[in-house]
């Protein structure tokens, strides 16, 4: 059955943040944000949200931008579309693994709409693109009513549909840090059966090689605890190594262990947490292939 | 509370109309616009029967809000022939059989159309993941993926 | 030839019933019930029948003063013990309690969906829970919660075929018994458009009509007519393009039947468009059925017996012909390509708190031929022998057709083991062994599964077909079937243009308006050309004997002296001729009181089905699959196939009725699977929850054909639209536990999941 969908709703699309964060702030949480809606129009028409206001983001020339920073950086606008990003001549080629993520989401249609910051926004644990932006090391810029602020992504999610945004802040922007020579970033994710699905674990890697040895690594799981989750120990096991089977199996071992995964009809807590201990090995191996290796 | 007026371009052609805010596009076509060729499947984008480009970007119409359209350009399945002369996606269609019950055929067009005009030589691969936002119950994809590769041959043949 | 349906479906002018906007419709909405089982303590609609817009809500206790009959399942079946199967009253909407998740409690018609959908949440619904069956077997076992007081155990009846003496006898003498239980979960039938309807009531002329997309206007016409206490005669019904049906949209649906109540309660047409989540709770379901299977073998391995113990899942009530699905569907070729002296196949139907359960294409057969599949592979693993030697050294031989099974079929043709030849040559059989090093190069687990299948075409023959040459020179053909996007208009099409000796182009075939014609058996089991085929065909050659007589007066000669080709009646020797379209437009002007007698009908002829209507198509399939050991991600790599479909109508249809049904199987082995949780809630009640097979997860095809005749098929085409349906399930299935085989796994329930994988390899 649809939802129903005659209460009252407004719709603004303001050109300027503050307008936005304005109007936001003024709803006082009666307000959805709509960039690529994906999320928001099935939530709407299931009837499991009704909101007063959809503030369509979209015509906010900062959240539609793809920039290089001054430092060798990319600022992400949090209303992109992973098929915008996918087009941009460089950011492919500097952060594969962010836009695989990204492009992981949902169909070509979906793709063509969704943004890394709804998927970050809507809180989902198993959201792609979330553990490859914090395996980027990526930061977020927030503006609200209190002005504009600057937060790590892992910092923003809190719990599944939950993030640490206060409330009338707007996502601006990700901001993507320079790309250090021999690095290279991956994200795979295991989806229970078609493309379409949901992942049940979803792993990104960040990682620096000189001389065969890795230098420097972050790794994120997705979809294998209440929000995505950085892990450190991971990352330590990778670091000084020369990715060698003892180096990746210690790795592994230290995601397995960061996961509290819920058991559901997609995938079980134990099938979660061995899953995320093989994609680990094949992440960190496609990472260091795109950084060379040497 | 009053309607919201949006001016817009279907299929080539100047197009307004009043939608509440949250009308989806495809509400508003298969309804006030009468272009029912994009289906609705399942209003969740799972599906892809409702297909249409947005500023020449392929997106689900069920998961659009119509007031969206505003100063923007929607392509739908029946913007794709030109007059009676079929696209030539829809002519290796009519050759291959590449359709069965036609429900998602529309949108399987609109999006086969889509990933032509950005890429004039996919592989099979590329071809499989594109569509695979679009559901076809009836015929296992088969003739469908052959008519998208046949038709990105001849294209490319003829702009030689 | 291009199909004749494609030109408005490419241009998106197809007319499906979501497309139509009568004016002033209401708009229907359904109130289902949320719980599984248990007692209606409070329906309160009146806060929802004041609300603006809204026009009626009709609940359970409207339907006697409406006079709207139970919704009884309209195939019975009498049990094993001589006794009727036990069928619990339906009625179109609850009353007193409910059974399922999705039954319709109410329905609310008001101005537009959004008005309806506010006042079905404004009806105050108190359930006070019932403990559920929910699960197939916990159903059917001691103890379980009873759904129908007066129906112990849940059970419908009990069923039984075949030669119990023989089949005894063939375990006794057994070298080896095999024994393996498959499980065949339901699933959803899913075509991308839902189901819906339009009704309207003429209160003028008393006449209902109903337009919604079904595989035959008349059987649905005869149940509303039932179901409403009305003359078949004033029921109409109208289908017009259907988008997928796969058996789903056959049967008679409450949701009809109320929109045409309501219409009539209103003097207003009615508009219901169900939801892609109305479709996962209220749709007919495919499958359902637990098999606990047995095979003997002598020590040479040859087959002695066969069967089958099953459960099957019919959910709360009895859908249309689901009693016959589990019977006969189930039994109908049974050993298909083996020769089995003793076979059995025994099933009790259970009742669950679930959504019915019906035919979905092949309607029990792929149930049966997968567990022998699976059977045969288990057979061969754990007795030593080579699968293919196995499967070889037990087919039915072309010398012993026509071939009586015990379950009482006659096959009139085929050849099985030039099928066998092909189908190890076209799938490149010998090849398998290199490709699955090179697959263990990469990590992966490649399998590789064979196996055969033979159909035995039914459906209704109640079918009537009209020809009716047209004076502007084309032929119009009027048949009982409804295409769903087969292509029946272009087959039948051909068909009739052979026999007129006219361009197939001059033809035009109709379908989809129960005032065309009285009779219509409607499509079902792969009928088409075996059924409406033999009578296009025979209707055709009628009307040409009829138009004949009409030529003779014009042309002024004896009927024996005129001949007839290619469109024109011509006095033999002669030059002197005349058209058909002439004839036809000629026709008019013959005085009425001539028409009768020698004249016959003029240029229009209809008539019934008469014959044998029952073809065996049959075939083999070869399916290589690669498995990840370390996720346990199936994909297939590889399929091919052989099939004999005697004579090949029209290739690029037949062939896309074998590539969708390959990629339904693919579905239903690898991703389908529709679960309930134990209170009777639909989990996968979304195309994001519930998996369809998307264009990426099913390769090319590689579909070969080996005809040979089909005595019974007057137009020498065998049927085609279950056939790999029916043979795929089991070649798919084999190839994934072929890729586990060294890994000491016997068997898997689909859908083979991952995970079910991943586990079955890391114990």
């Amino acid at each position: 059955m649809t939802g129903s969908l005659m209460t009252d709703i407004r719709y603004l699309a303001p050109h300027t943040l503050d307008e936005a964060v304005s109007a936001y702030a003024d709803a006082a949480g009666a307000a959805r944000i709509l960039a690529g809606g994906t999320d928001l129009l099935v939530q709407m028409r299931s009837g499991m949200i009704s909101p007063g206001l959809i503030l369509d983001i979209k015509k906010i020339s900062e959240l539609t931008e793809i920039s290089e920073t001054p430092e060798g950086g990319f600022r992400v606008g949090a209303a992109v579309s992973g098929a915008v990003l996918a087009e941009h001549p460089t950011f492919g080629k500097v952060w594969p693994g962010v836009l695989e993520a990204l492009n992981l989401i949902g169909s070509t249609q979906i793709q063509g709409r969704a943004s890394a910051g709804g998927n970050l926004c809507n809180g989902s644990p198993a959201g792609d693109s979330v553990p490859a932006m914090i395996a980027a090391g990526a930061t977020v810029t927030v503006q609200g009513p209190g002005g504009r602020r600057d937060i790590p992504v892992e910092a923003v999610p809190v719990g599944p549909g939950r993030t640490n945004l206060a409330p009338g802040e707007i996502l601006v922007s990700f901001t993507l840090p320079p790309r250090a020579p021999g690095s290279s970033d991956a994200y795979l994710r295991m989806i229970p059966r078609t493309e379409m699905d949901i992942a049940v674990v979803g792993c990104g890697v960040n990682l620096s090689m000189k001389d065969g040895v890795c230098t420097a690594a972050r790794v994120a799981l997705g979809a294998v605890a209440p929000t995505v989750v950085l892990v450190e120990d991971a990352a330590k096991a990778l670091i000084g190594s020369k990715l060698d089977d003892a180096a990746l199996e210690a790795a592994a071992t230290a995601c397995r262990a960061a996961c509290h995964p819920i058991d559901d009809k997609r995938g079980t807590i134990v099938y979660r947490t061995k899953v995320a201990g093989v994609l680990l090995k094949r992440t960190a191996g496609i990472a260091a292939d795109r950084a060379g290796r040497s | 509370m009053a309607k919201l007026h949006v001016s817009t371009t279907v299929n080539g052609e100047p197009s307004e109309f009043l939608c509440e805010a949250s009308d989806t596009m495809l509400d508003v076509l298969r309804g006030p616009l009468g272009l029912t060729g994009s289906k609705e499947g399942c209003a969740t984008g799972d599906c892809g029967a409702c297909s249409v480009t947005l500023d020449g970007r392929l997106v689900c119409a069920c998961l659009m809000l119509a007031v969206e359209a505003d100063g923007a350009e929607i392509e739908t399945i029946e913007g794709m022939s030109q007059g009676e002369k079929l696209h030539p996606l829809q002519q290796k269609f009519l050759e291959l059989a590449a359709l069965q019950c036609g429900i998602c055929t529309p949108g399987m067009l609109v999006a086969a159309k889509s990933l032509l005009e950005q890429n004039m030589n996919p592989t099979e691969t590329e071809v499989r993941y594109w569509l695979a936002g679009n559901l076809c119950r009836c015929t296992g994809y088969d003739k469908i993926v052959h008519a998208v590769l046949d038709t990105a041959a001849e294209m490319r043949e003829a702009a030689r | 030839m291009y199909r004749v349906e494609d030109d408005r479906l490419l241009v998106g002018a197809g007319r499906y019933v979501e497309d139509a906007y009568p004016a002033d419709a209401l708009s229907m909405v359904v109130l289902r019930s949320p719980v599984g089982h248990g007692t209606i303590e409070a329906l309160d609609i009146s806060a929802a029948e004041e609300m603006d817009g809204v026009t009626l809500i009709l609940t359970g206790n409207d339907l006697d003063r409406l006079g709207v009959r139970p919704m009884a399942s309209r195939m019975p079946v009498t049990g094993v013990d001589g006794k009727p199967m036990l069928e619990p009253e339906r009625p179109a909407l609850a009353r007193g309690k409910v059974t399922y998740v999705g039954q319709p409690v109410a329905v609310i018609l008001a101005e537009s969906p959004e008005i309806a959908q506010d006042a079905a949440e404004a009806i105050v619904l108190d359930i006070a829970d019932l403990p559920a069956a929910v699960d197939l077997e916990a159903a059917a076992s001691d103890g379980a919660p009873q759904i129908w007081d007066d129906i112990p155990g849940n059970r419908s009846f009990t069923w039984e075929k075949g030669d119990r003496a023989a089949t005894q006898s063939g375990f006794a003498e057994a070298d080896h018994v095999i024994e393996l239980t498959v499980r065949h979960p339901r699933v959803s039938i899913a075509p991308i458009e839902t189901r819906g309807c339009i009704a309207d009531f003429d209160v003028e002329t008393g006449r209902y009509t109903l337009t919604t997309p079904s595989q035959g206007v008349v059987a649905l016409r005869a149940a509303m007519a039932d179901y409403l206490g009305a003359d078949e005669a004033d029921v109409r019904v109208i289908t017009e393009d259907v988008g997928g049906s796969f058996a789903v949209k056959i049967w008679p649906y409450p949701e009809q039947l109320l929109a045409l109540v309501a219409a009539r309660a209103s003097r207003r047409p009615v508009k219901w468009i169900g939801s892609r989540t109305e479709s996962f709770v209220s749709d007919a379901m495919g499958r359902g059925r637990v098999d606990r299977a047995k095979l003997a073998l002598d020590r040479d391995g040859k087959f002695l017996a066969f069967r089958i113990d099953a459960l099957a899942d019919m959910g709360a009530f009895l859908n249309a012909v689901a009693p016959s699905i589990v019977t006969t569907g189930a039994i109908r070729p049974y050993a298909h390509v083996y020769k089995i002296p003793g076979l059995l196949y025994r099933v009790d139907a259970i009742f669950t708190n679930t959504m019915m359960t019906d035919a979905y294409r092949g309607a029990g057969k792929p149930e049966s031929c997968s567990t022998l599949e699976r059977l045969i592979d288990v057979a061969a693993h754990e007795l030593g022998f080579d699968r293919v030697e196995l499967r070889r050294k037990n087919l039915i031989q072309p010398a012993d057709l026509p071939y009586d099974t015990p379950m009482g079929e006659t096959y009139d043709g085929g050849d099985f083991p030039a099928i066998a030849e092909k189908i190890l040559v076209a799938a490149d059989w010998a090849g398998v062994a290199g490709r699955r090093a090179e697959s263990a190069r990469k990590g992966l687990l490649r399998g590789a599964g064979l196996g055969f299948h033979l159909h035995a075409t039914g459906g209704s023959v109640a079918e009537r077909s009209e020809v009716r040459a047209l004076p502007d020179g084309t032929v119009l053909v009027r048949t009982g079937t409804q295409d769903s996007g087969q292509g029946h208009r272009t087959a039948l099409a051909i068909v009739a243009a052979e026999t007129l000796e006219v361009p197939v182009e001059k033809i035009r075939v109709e379908q989809g308006d129960s005032d065309w014609l009285e009779k219509g058996g409607g499509t079902g089991g792969s009928n088409l050309l075996s059924i409406a085929g033999n009578t296009v065909h025979r209707t055709a050659l009628k009307m040409l004997d009829q138009a004949k007589q009409v030529a003779a007066h014009m042309l002024e000669a004896a009927v024996q002296d005129v001949e007839y080709g290619q469109g024109e009646f011509r006095i033999a020797g002669t030059d002197r001729k005349i058209g058909l379209a002439q004839v036809a437009a000629d026709w008019d002007s013959i005085p009425a009181d001539q028409r009768d007698g020698e004249l016959g009908s003029g240029c229009v002829a209809q008539l019934d089905f008469e014959g044998l209507h029952t073809t065996f198509p049959n075939g083999a399939y070869v399916c290589e699959v690669e498995v990840d050991p370390d996720t346990g991600a199936v994909q297939v790599d590889r399929f091919t196939g052989v099939d004999d479909l005697g004579r090949v109508i029209n290739e690029p249809t037949a062939l896309g009725q074998l590539h969708g049904g390959i990629g339904q199987s693919i579905g239903e082995v690898l991703m389908e699977g529709l679960i309930y949780d134990e209170q009777g809630q639909v989990l996968t009640g979304s195309l994001m929850d519930y998996a369809l097979p998307r264009a990426d997860q099913i390769p090319f095809m590689d579909l070969n054909w080996a005809p040979t005749d089909s005595p019974n098929a007057l137009i020498g085409a065998k049927g085609v639209g279950e056939v790999s349906s029916i043979g795929a399930p089991g070649a798919i299935m084999n190839a994934v536990l072929d890729a586990l085989r060294d890994r000491d796994v016997r068997h898997l329930d689909i859908p083979l999941t991952p995970e079910k994988i991943w586990k079955a390899l890391h114990p």
